[in-house]
């Protein structure tokens, strides 16, 4: 259950690292715009988008491991998401399932759907491992989105810190005290544990609440400001966007 | 009836003190009344323990002084400015709160953050953000700890970086709720020569009587929501009687003192 945590925060090394986040944010969003633009069928766009991002994996090869254990996570929600579509669309019926048909039309629109979400969500996962925490939430500040929405996400994403040794504790408490408990027995400690969790959790909002309050908090999130724009940040930004419209809308394609 | 011993006031009292409470009540919604006519005057630059039993109303007290709690009836004042919604964000300038429990002040992914966020919304220049958290850190004596990850330091550090983070927007009253709670001999040995080295005004509740006998000039015996005792602290500590019928008993350095003796 203890998950491995780094106790200090490590100084950028990966090439992507060193990057502005505002201009990681932005390069993400053209990304998926040029993503979910591809046509049906033309698989060629999709393979060559897919050899970039294993390019920029291969550039970063240190956040490798918090790529995957990202991308691994999101995995499951994507085959959910696709399996049914084959089902769903009318077309040259392929096979039966009893009362379900699997159409040739159904299973490219499936093909297309989960070629999509794994490249646009293997580029999420990339750039929130690349990025540190506080970094994303400047950069998404940084790039005009509203104070309220950042807040929000910042706290958010600062509890899921505050909350994580609470579960670890309350989990410690219950293996130490369900020692040979039938699978019943665990089932309902497990329930109390979540019981317990969520008033802990609310308490403790509550408190955390109070101490932001005392140091001047007004609702208004302020972080860090986001530096300056360097050389190579723009460089990177410009031949990535550059590079990424011309492969979707190149007219010798 | 409140027992107040007369030699108090080590310190010359300045036009506005730093702390006055008047008839302060608190009902909680469950209706448990946890203060019932508290009036105080805390001069500035006075350190002052606020002792008493559990539930004696200590934290509650300490919450109305920055706003966190609202008075059911009765005044707050910090330097002068009443404590009303209004003046919430003078008012929270001025009192920096350390709370019991470090990990609920603890909330930044590093150290800098959780330090900086008391002078960035103090609206700060960046580079003086980055000097406070450098000057509040050394003060503490962890410098060099503003990348590490606050969840993952040990209970000692935490209680230090908590007093880091209200040192860095350098309030006129420090406000401690339990400060050795949790800690070993040699943190709280630490955090003692630190609280005696800072010049600000200090109120700290602490159930740790040996803290309050080494660190408070003047100590205040809250009891069921009322002050009990108030005088110096070498009068209300070694007092026996007075402290055993509060449910509390002599700092441990009078009690081996007295068993010296007694031997």
């Amino acid at each position: 259950m203890h998950e491995k945590v780094l106790a200090r925060v490590e100084p950028p090394q990966a090439f992507l690292e060193h990057l502005d986040p505002r201009i990681k944010i932005v390069c993400t969003l053209v990304w998926a715009g040029c993503i979910v633009t591809i046509p049906e069928r033309d698989t060629a766009a999709q393979v060559s988008f897919g050899l970039i991002l294993l390019a920029l994996l291969a550039l970063n090869r240190r956040s490798c491991g918090k790529f995957i254990r990202r991308f691994g996570a999101a995995l499951p929600l994507i085959v959910l998401l696709v399996a049914l579509l084959p089902f769903f669309r009318e077309g040259q019926v392929l096979r039966r399932f009893g009362l379900l048909e699997v159409t040739q039309e159904g299973l490219w629109s499936a093909q297309r759907v989960a070629t999509s979400a794994i490249l646009c969500v293997a580029a999420l996962c990339l750039l929130w491992a690349t990025t540190h925490e506080a970094d994303l939430i400047g950069g998404l500040s940084g790039i005009g989105l509203p104070a309220i929405f950042v807040g929000v996400l910042a706290c958010m994403l600062r509890y899921l810190h505050v909350l994580r040794p609470e579960l670890h504790r309350l989990w410690d408490a219950r293996a130490a005290r369900t020692i040979g408990a039938r699978s019943g027995g665990r089932f309902r400690s497990a329930s109390n544990l979540l019981g317990a969790f969520f008033l802990r959790s609310h308490d403790r909002a509550l408190r955390v609440a109070d101490a932001l309050a005392a140091r001047g908090y007004d609702g208004q999130w302020r972080g860090a400001q986001c530096r300056r724009l360097t050389t190579l940040d723009a460089l990177a930004a410009g031949v990535f966007v550059a590079g990424i419209i011309l492969l979707r809308w190149s007219p010798w394609r | 009836m409140a027992l107040i011993l007369s030699e108090s006031s080590p310190t010359t009292p300045s036009p506005a003190p730093a702390i006055r409470l008047e008839g302060l009540r608190h009902r909680y919604p469950d209706g448990v009344e946890a203060l019932r006519g508290v009036d105080l005057e805390v001069p500035a630059g006075q350190r002052v323990a606020l002792v008493g039993p559990n539930g004696a109303g200590k934290t509650t007290l300490l919450l109305h002084l920055n706003g966190l709690l609202k008075a059911t009836q009765g005044r707050v004042w910090v330097s002068g400015i009443e404590v009303r919604p209004a003046t919430y964000a003078d008012v929270r300038r001025r009192i920096g709160y350390v709370f019991q429990d470090p990990d609920d002040q603890l909330f930044s992914p590093t150290v800098f953050e959780d330090v900086a966020f008391g002078p960035l919304h103090l609206e700060l220049a960046p580079g003086d953000v980055a000097a406070r958290v450098q000057r509040a850190l050394d003060e503490v004596g962890l410098s060099g700890f503003q990348g590490r990850v606050p969840q993952r330091l040990s209970a000692g550090e935490k209680r230090l970086v908590a007093l880091a983070t209200v040192l860095s927007y350098q309030p006129e009253t420090l406000v401690f709720d339990e400060p050795s709670a949790a800690l070993d001999p040699g943190n709280r040995r630490q955090l003692l020569r630190l609280l005696a080295r800072l010049p600000s005004t200090q109120i700290v509740a602490t159930h740790d009587l040996d803290l309050a006998w080494e660190l408070c000039d003047r100590t205040i015996l809250l009891t069921g929501g009322h002050v009990h005792a108030d005088g110096p602290t070498r009068a209300i500590l070694a007092d026996r009687k007075l402290l055993e019928a509060n449910g509390l008993e002599l700092p441990l350095r009078l009690q081996l003192e007295t068993s010296e003796t007694t031997a």
